[in-house]
């Protein structure tokens, strides 16, 4: 079958200062001005990059006594972790099945031989 | 006989396998270009495949739908699921590409959903071992970030966050 990647994640992930943004959450919840602070940017710049952050649900802001705190969502994270794991079970159960078809298509052309003979033997001895 | 190996590409969302099948090439080859044999191992278990157009050539389609053996819940919908491919490159008995991809029944992709799947069938003293890779459309989508100097180590990064995050999750 198919393992989906979520394209929406990717593309909010691939522009350089968003990963930034990312790396630095993933040691813990930031507010705007402590993200802006430690990244070297313009306020109004990781706000907006927040924004998209949130639209693709990687971050989540949380308002603590008149901030916004932003941290990560794991659950994207996972997705895309996990795809090399599903993708490698697939082809695992997939294989067995050709495996297994290989050997019934070369043991049917024995097989085959087989109830030929079976049915000459019948034949011999029916009356 | 059956030796199976998955290495894991550095970085990127790609996945290489190789398994020696106890079958000679031609017969390996034949399993996956006969719609006839390809439909009874493609699919998973307790599902049917059904293959409408099968075009072994570069630039053919193969279109394909799967359906559960079991009988779906009453109010669950058409759980039929359909697959398009592409194939890129068909060298008889050494090298198949296409690029896959699950559609709805209309044939229109559904995003996320792309892998480009390369095969190679090698003899090996009349077993035949197939080298078969797999990269995601994100790889694709990383290329081209990439390309534009974009992100450097972009996956790597991903990969070790989402285990950090598990192992904050498991903690």
């Amino acid at each position: 079958m198919f393992c989906r990647v979520d394209v929406t994640t990717l593309k909010a992930l691939a522009e350089p200062n968003r990963l930034r943004i990312v790396e630095a959450l993933s040691a813990g919840p930031y507010d705007v001005g402590s993200l802006t602070k430690q990244l070297d940017m313009h306020q109004p710049q990781t706000s907006k990059h927040l924004r998209v952050l949130s639209e693709a649900g990687i971050v989540v802001a949380e308002t603590d006594a008149q901030r916004r705190v932003y941290s990560l969502r794991p659950e994207p994270f996972q997705e895309l972790g996990s795809w090399l794991e599903q993708i490698s079970r697939l082809w695992g159960e997939r294989l067995d099945r050709l495996d297994a078809v290989l050997q019934g298509l070369q043991e049917g052309a024995s097989d085959v031989e087989a109830s030929h003979t079976d049915r000459d033997h019948h034949q011999e001895k029916s009356p | 006989m059956t030796q199976t190996q998955i290495v894991r590409e550095r970085g990127v969302p790609a996945l290489r396998i190789e398994r020696t099948f106890d079958a000679p090439v031609s017969l390996v080859w034949r399993s996956w270009t006969d719609p006839e044999i390809l439909k009874q191992w493609w699919g998973p278990h307790d599902w049917t495949m059904s293959i409408h157009r099968f075009e072994p050539h570069p630039g053919g389609v193969w279109v394909y739908s799967m359906r559960p053996d079991a009988a779906p819940a009453a109010d669950a919908g058409d759980p039929t699921v359909w697959g398009r491919a592409d194939f890129v490159a068909v060298e008889v008995e050494r090298r198949l590409e296409f690029r896959d991809r699950a559609t709805d029944s209309a044939g229109e992709p559904h995003a996320g959903s792309e892998m480009t799947v390369e095969v190679g069938f090698v003899d090996d003293g009349g077993r035949t071992r197939l080298h078969i890779r797999t990269q995601s459309e994100s790889q694709q989508l990383l290329e081209a970030a990439e390309a534009q100097g974009m992100v450097e180590g972009y996956v790597e990064t991903l990969d070790r966050l989402a285990q950090r995050l598990r192992a904050g999750e498991s903690a």
